[in-house]
């Protein structure tokens, strides 16, 4: 398959799982009325790329009225008809697209249907049809002899995946299936912790990720693992004068740089007129996402899941 | 960490025209002597002395026309901010409603933002949430709520230290001001005065929140002055106290500013002079014992508040030196006071639409012409938003001018009884615009050497403006124009130097400060803060 960069990855990777992560975070902030820690914000606002900012106000806006439905699956809205539609579509799926699609539909040699436009745009197989029964022989599909009932459960099972994509980032504590996220091998994942991937610079399974599985649910150690939260940077700015002031990082831009001290006292100063030195204890972390593949991080996310 | 204690330069005043980079915030009394305000504009008017005259020169009539739009800072929940920022070594403290914010005076980024939703139920000038800023003691933030709590922030976070409602007797009452700190206690008025409240002011402990005393502007039954008020008038006469006053330090002296009396229009249920509204209060800081008073418009019954700010100015006056005040009042006519006793010194007209009074006496009193608001309703000028207003005057000591905005203006105003209700206004009817006429905005330079107004500036616009004036020793004066500029013009001469459009209805009054040696003009404007200053 061929390796994307970390960001594009990340992106198709999380972004069923981000909404939930989103909504409940943001359920957090306001409870927090304007009182959040700013450390952590900087860090939010340095590591949530703009696609995801996009759908927060989705997930607030949504989320209490979808959630309950959303627990119960995505069929519970179609009822009880559509749900065995769904289950037949689901079978022969399986038994005929999967090989390229993959199981769920999120793509595999072939794209993934789930975020695909022509799905999207289709309604009860009219358009989905077409391309079964023509193919795409230009990008290798061949075409398939199938009745308009089979069409139509596939159809419907494909909706009900779009379906379940949307809803997902409403989904309670805990409703989201743990074999979702587990699609890696611990094994792999354990050898890139151990080896390559270059973790043990800064961690140990037996260390400060000892046990690590037990203390978080699995959906909140993977997002801790891809954005890890509320460390702050701290910084020294060195006057003009020589003198040195430290403190935890505020902002800092082309041309200011602010920080908080131990007192709680915030400075700002003008770049050009101090020298600024910033240590980010996740430099490193962020740096080693970026260099990873989407495979790594499924056998990595498998691997700590494993840290029981 | 020493180095950057930063108030020895605020302590140090004029000569530290260099702030150092933001830093600690430890404002304690005797920095806020500090006069004329320098990099540091500490409370509402920068100083005691209420002139808003800045010593930063940075900015002049050289170079004035170069002055650019450093920031802007958007506030989510008003649209038209009243606000005076106060500024304290490189950190801005404005409110908006009940909000209030610690910015970064050099980009406008927000450090904290203390919220608090606002209060529902209440009426009039309340219900508006205005609120006009902060005072700073130490390292705490004083601000008031719409329904007259007086908060305690901790400069650093905006974390509540504590909340102190001190008006819950009555829910006509509001605040809409800035606190004044004086020493170490905390001096709050209200509003409501056209509501039938009973105006107070009174001082809270900075530290503890303790109440040290109230001075009723309305006396009580038996007390001096309580012959205007019959039965339980005096329960909601008004007078209430909605601007921050001036304090002299020499003379332990603070200078409270009362407003009309309640019901606004009807004076039939207040016989007399309605003590103390439309007055001056010059009260001892300690104990909040009156020494004593100067009321400008007697048993009103035109709205004319004598809320605008009373400017305390050392001059030569008729050949010697005198502690004066000055105040251009809202019934059109301009004051000269000594303040070390209230005489009257002088008073000068500034209203070209007057018809209330025909002059004012030799003792201070207006003589009448004996227009009210009657039944059918009298055209009387100047109308219900005053000939000037809370918006804020200042005086340059270099030109001897004081500059403030007059709003040539008349209504109509109607007079009917009206028994009063809690949870209702209590104007006892009230005004409408003439027809055919329009208002004028004019900012007014008045000589107080030779009593004669030196230069008038007229402005374009509806006389909806709110906006007030600000002098620098750059031979400048700021003040924010009734077409929604921000403007600046020579001192001396009253030409015009500067403009630059915010786009919004203008209610708030400019001050300046500076940062690492640069200099800021900054001035609310609608729902926005502007903050200016010259290209590197």
């Amino acid at each position: 398959m061929t390796e994307f960069k970390l960001t594009m990855n990340k992106r198709n990777f999380l972004s069923l799982e981000f909404g939930r992560w989103l909504s409940n975070s943001s359920d957090r902030f306001s409870a927090a009325k304007g009182r959040r820690p700013r450390a952590k914000r900087a860090v939010l606002i340095v590591v949530v790329p703009l696609t995801f900012m996009a759908l927060a106000p989705l997930c607030s806006a949504a989320a209490k009225a979808a959630s309950d439905q959303a627990r119960d699956g995505a069929a519970t809205s179609s009822g009880p008809g559509q749900a065995t539609a769904i289950d037949r579509g689901r079978a022969q799926f399986i038994s005929s697209c999967a090989f390229c699609h993959g199981p769920d539909a999120t793509g595999g040699r072939g794209p993934d249907l789930v975020r695909s436009k022509l799905v999207a745009d289709d309604k009860n197989g009219n358009l989905i049809g077409e391309v079964v029964r023509n193919g795409r022989p230009a990008e290798g599909m061949p075409a398939f002899t199938m009745t308009a009932g089979q069409i139509a459960d596939i159809a419907a099972f494909l909706h009900s995946q779009v379906q379940a994509a949307v809803q997902s980032r409403t989904m309670g504590g805990g409703a989201y299936p743990v074999s979702r996220l587990l699609t890696g091998s611990p094994i792999r994942g354990k050898a890139d912790f151990d080896g390559a991937g270059g973790c043990t610079a800064c961690h140990s399974s037996t260390g400060d990720l000892a046990h690590i599985a037990r203390k978080y649910e699995p959906l909140e150690l993977e997002l801790r693992m891809l954005y890890p939260p509320g460390v702050p940077a701290t910084v020294t700015v060195r006057l003009a004068s020589g003198e040195k002031v430290k403190g935890t990082l505020v902002h800092m831009d082309e041309f200011n740089v602010a920080l908080q001290d131990a007192a709680g006292w915030y400075h700002s100063y003008s770049r050009r007129q101090v020298q600024v030195s910033v240590h980010d204890p996740l430099a490193a972390h962020r740096a080693l996402l970026n260099k990873m593949t989407q495979d790594q991080f499924h056998d990595l996310f498998a691997y700590l899941e494993s840290l029981k | 960490m020493a180095a950057w204690l930063g108030f020895a330069a605020f302590a140090a005043g004029q000569q530290a025209r260099r702030s150092p980079i933001s830093t600690l915030i430890d404002a304690r009394p005797a920095d806020l002597l500090v006069s004329p305000p320098s990099s540091n504009w500490p409370s509402y008017n920068g100083d005691y002395t209420g002139r808003r005259y800045s010593i930063l020169s940075q900015i002049n009539l050289n170079n004035v026309r170069q002055l650019r739009a450093e920031w802007v800072f958007h506030s989510p929940n008003s649209d038209s901010m009243e606000v005076t920022p106060v500024v304290i070594n490189g950190i801005m403290f404005v409110t908006s409603a009940n909000d209030a914010f610690a910015l970064d005076a050099r980009t406008g980024r927000a450090i904290w933002h203390h919220t608090r939703p606002v209060t529902e139920g209440l009426i009039d000038d309340a219900a508006a949430h205005h609120n006009r800023g902060v005072g700073v003691w130490h390292s705490r933030v004083f601000m008031e709520t719409d329904n007259a709590h007086l908060l305690c922030l901790d400069a650093r976070s905006g974390n509540l230290i504590w909340d102190m409602p001190y008006a819950d007797t009555h829910k006509n009452y509001g605040a809409t001001s800035a606190p004044l700190v004086v020493k170490n206690e905390v001096l709050v008025g209200t509003s409501g005065g056209d509501d039938g409240v009973r105006g107070f002011l009174a001082a809270f402990d900075a530290r503890t929140a303790k109440r040290l005393w109230r001075f009723w502007t309305i006396p009580g039954p038996g007390e001096f002055g309580s012959s205007s008020w019959p039965g339980k008038s005096y329960l909601r006469g008004g007078g209430s106290t909605w601007m921050p006053g001036t304090y002299d330090p020499e003379l332990n002296t603070v200078y409270w500013g009362t407003s009309n009396p309640s019901p606004d229009f009807d004076g039939r249920v207040r016989p007399g002079d309605d003590l103390y509204t439309d007055c001056l209060l010059a009260l001892n800081p300690d104990t909040g014992k009156l020494k004593w008073y100067f009321q400008f418009t007697p048993h009103d019954l035109f709205d004319y508040d004598a809320t605008e700010t009373p400017v305390l100015i050392d001059a030569f006056y008729r050949g010697r030196p005198r502690k004066l005040l000055v105040e251009a009042n809202r019934n059109g006519f301009l004051y000269v006071l000594d303040r070390t006793n209230g005489h009257f010194l002088s008073a000068a007209r500034f209203a070209e639409k007057l018809n209330w009074a025909k002059s004012i006496d030799a003792h201070g009193k207006p003589v009448l012409t004996g227009i009210e608001p009657d039944a059918k309703g009298s055209r009387i000028c100047p109308g219900f938003s005053g000939a000037t207003n809370w918006y804020a005057p200042s005086f340059n000591p270099s030109t001897h001018l004081f500059y403030f905005m007059d709003l040539e203006d008349c209504d109509i105003y109607y007079r009917k009884p009206q028994q009063f209700a809690e949870g209702q206004t209590y104007y006892a009817t009230g005004t409408h615009r003439v027809p055919g006429e329009r208002a004028q905005k004019v900012l007014m330079a008045y000589n107080l050497d030779t009593g004669r107004f030196e230069w008038k500036y007229p402005q374009i616009g509806q006389g909806q403006s709110w906006a007030g004036t600000l002098t620098t020793s750059g031979g400048l004066v700021f003040f924010g124009d009734d077409s929604g500029y921000f403007e600046a013009v020579n001192a001396k001469a009253g030409s015009p130097l500067w403009h630059f459009n915010t786009g919004q209805n203008l209610q708030a009054s400019p001050m300046s400060y500076a940062i690492e040696g640069r200099q800021y003009v900054a001035i609310a404007a609608g729902s926005d803060i502007f903050s200016f200053a010259l290209p590197y």
